[in-house]
C-alpha cells in the first residue's frame, strides 16, 4: 500500500470514529439536559426507558425515524429538504480540527487524536460554523410559514450580531499564542506556574475577559437560553423549525447540540488547556487520560449550558441586540487593545 | 506519492521545465504536478473526507426517515401551521428593514475583525509598532461605531 492510501484509510477511520462519537455525545447531551433540568425543577425526568432513562435517546431516535415526514404544500420543496442538512454538515465538519488528546500509539502505529491539524484551524472553525446560519435562514424561509420566517430572521440577525464579539474575543488568545493552529495553542498551555497553577490561557491575566465575551457570545451563537429568542415558544411556536417534522427536525436538533459541543470544545482548547491534565499510571492510561480530561472539561461546559437553561429567563429581543452591540462588542474591542498592550509591554 | 492535479493555469508550451518538477501533457498543454504529500494539501485532505462522510450521514438520515416513515397526507396537515387557524395571506411578505441593517453592519465590522487575525498572529514580531498601527485602525473603526450608535442604528425599538 502506498503512503497516501494508508493516510486515507487512517483518516477515514478517524472521521468515522469522531462522527460516531459526536452523534453519541449529542444523543446523551439531550439525555443529560432533560435529566438535569428535571432535577433542577424537582422532577424525575426520563426514567422509564432503561436505568435512569439511559436508553431514552435511542428510543427518541427510533421514534424520529418512524414519524411521518410532512412537507407542507406551500413550502419550496428543494430548499425545505436541503436546509436541515445545511445546518447539520457544518456542525459536524467544524469538529475536525479540534485536538482531542495527545499522540497515541496503537502497537507501533502513532495516531494523533485529531482529524487534521490545519495551520489556520481557528479560522476554519469560524468559517465553517458561520455557515450554519444558512441552514436556519433557508429553512425558515422555505417553510413558507409566518412563524418560521420570523424565527429565521431573528435567529440569523442574532447569530451574525454575536459572531462579531465571538471573533473579537479570540483575537486576544491569538495575541498571546501567535498561531492559529489549535494543536500549537494547546501545546503552549502545557506545564504549570509555581508547580500548581496550570499554564492555561484563562489564568493569563487579561484573557478571562475574552473568555467571558467568548462564552457569552457562544451561548447566543448557539441560540441557547437566555438567548433562545428564535425558539421563543410563547411568541413563535418553535421558530424556524415550526414546519419541520420527523428526522428533518432531528437534524436541526442534532446540529444545535453538535454546535454546543464544538463551542465547548473550542473553549476548552483555547482557554482551559485542551487535553492537558495530570497524567499518571501505566503507559496505556497515560495515553487515554488526556482524552478523559478533554471530555471532562467539555462536559463541564455542557453542564454550565444546561444549568443556565434551568436558571435564567429569556431576554427580550431589543435587550438581546443592545447587549450584543452595545456591551459585548465594545468590551471585546477594549479587551483586544488591553491584551495587545500587555503583550507588547512584556515584550 | 505524486498525484497530478490539473487546475493550474495552462502552462506555456515552450516553457523551460523546472528542475525536479514533473509535468504531464493534457489538452496540448504541459501541466506541472503538485506533490500531494506537501504538508499543506495533506492537512486539508482529511477535511474533504470528513465533509463527504458527514454529507453522506446527513442525506442518509433524511432518506431513511423518508423511506421508513409513514405517509398519510391530508390537506389540513399540509397547511402552514398557524395554531389551528386557517392562514391568511402568504408568509413571504415584507419584514422590518432593521434586519437588513443588522446584516450590513455585520459585514462592515466582520471585515475589520478578520483584519485583526493576521495582525494578532505576527504580533510578537511587531510589538509596540504593531500596537500603535492597529490602535489607529481600531480608532477609525470606533469612529464609525460611535457614528452608527448616535444615529440610532443600534437601537432596536427606534424607527
Amino acid at each position: 500500500m502506498s503512503d497516501l492510501t494508508v493516510f486515507l484509510i487512517n483518516t477515514t477511520i478517524k472521521s468515522i470514529v469522531v462522527i460516531g462519537a459526536m452523534l453519541g455525545a449529542v444523543a446523551y447531551s439531550t439525555w443529560l439536559e432533560r435529566k438535569l433540568v428535571a432535577h433542577l425543577q424537582v422532577r424525575w425526568g426520563p426514567h422509564r426507558v432503561g436505568w435512569h432513562g439511559l436508553l431514552q435517546p435511542i428510543a427518541d431516535g427510533l421514534k424520529f425515524i418512524f414519524k411521518e415526514d410532512i412537507i407542507p404544500t406551500e413550502a419550496s420543496k428543494f430548499i425545505y429538504i436541503l436546509a436541515p442538512t445545511i445546518a447539520f454538515i457544518p456542525a459536524l465538519l467544524s469538529i475536525s480540527v479540534i485536538p482531542f488528546g495527545s499522540l497515541g500509539f496503537f502497537g507501533s502505529h502513532a495516531v494523533r487524536f485529531q482529524i487534521t491539524d490545519l495551520n489556520i484551524g481557528l479560522l476554519f472553525i469560524f468559517a465553517v460554523t458561520s455557515l450554519g446560519v444558512y441552514g436556519v435562514a433557508l429553512g425558515g424561509w422555505a417553510s413558507n410559514n409566518k412563524y418560521s420566517l420570523m424565527g429565521a430572521l431573528r435567529s440569523s440577525a442574532q447569530m451574525i450580531s454575536y459572531e462579531l464579539s465571538l471573533g473579537l474575543s479570540v483575537v486576544s488568545v491569538l495575541l498571546v499564542a501567535g498561531t492559529l493552529s489549535l494543536e500549537k495553542i494547546v501545546e503552549l498551555q502545557s506545564g504549570t506556574w509555581f508547580g500548581f497553577i496550570p499554564k492555561w490561557n484563562i489564568f493569563v491575566l487579561p484573557l478571562f475577559i475574552s473568555f467571558f465575551t467568548y462564552f457569552v457570545s457562544a451561548i447566543a451563537e448557539t441560540n441557547r437560553v437566555p438567548f433562545d429568542l428564535p425558539e421563543a415558544e410563547s411568541e413563535l411556536v418553535a421558530g424556524f423549525h415550526t414546519e419541520y417534522s420527523s428526522m428533518k427536525f432531528a437534524l436541526f436538533f442534532l446540529a444545535e447540540y453538535a454546535n454546543m459541543l464544538t463551542v465547548s470544545a473550542l473553549a476548552t482548547t483555547l482557554f482551559f488547556g485542551g487535553w492537558h491534565g495530570p497524567a499518571f499510571g501505566p503507559l496505556w492510561l497515560q495515553g487515554l487520560l488526556p482524552l478523559f480530561w478533554f471530555l471532562a472539561k467539555v462536559f463541564a461546559f455542557m453542564f454550565f449550558y444546561i444549568w443556565t437553561r434551568g436558571t435564567l429567563p429569556r431576554f427580550r429581543y431589543d435587550q438581546l441586540m443592545a447587549f450584543g452591540w452595545k456591551f459585548l462588542m465594545p468590551l471585546a474591542i477594549a479587551n483586544v487593545i488591553l491584551t495587545s498592550f500587555v503583550v507588547a509591554w512584556k515584550g | 506519492m505524486i498525484i497530478p492535479i490539473f487546475t493550474g493555469p495552462p502552462a506555456n508550451k515552450n516553457l523551460t521545465p523546472l528542475e525536479g518538477q514533473t509535468y504531464s501533457l493534457c489538452f496540448g498543454h504541459a501541466w506541472p504536478h503538485f506533490a500531494f504529500d506537501s504538508d499543506m494539501l495533506r492537512s486539508y485532505l482529511p477535511i474533504l473526507v470528513q465533509l463527504i462522510l458527514v454529507s453522506l450521514v446527513g442525506f442518509a438520515i433524511i432518506a431513511l426517515s423518508y423511506l421508513v416513515g409513514k405517509h398519510k397526507p391530508t390537506p389540513e396537515k399540509l397547511m402552514p401551521y398557524e395554531c389551528g387557524v386557517r392562514p391568511t395571506g402568504g408568509a413571504h411578505e415584507r419584514f422590518p428593514v432593521k434586519f437588513y441593517l443588522v446584516a450590513m453592519l455585520f459585514i462592515l465590522f466582520d471585515v475589520e475583525v478578520v483584519f485583526l487575525y493576521p495582525w494578532a498572529v505576527i504580533y510578537r514580531e511587531l510589538l509596540f509598532f504593531g500596537f500603535f498601527e492597529m490602535l489607529t485602525f481600531i480608532l477609525v473603526v470606533l469612529a464609525g461605531y460611535v457614528y452608527i450608535w448616535k444615529k440610532g442604528a443600534l437601537d432596536w425599538n427606534k424607527n
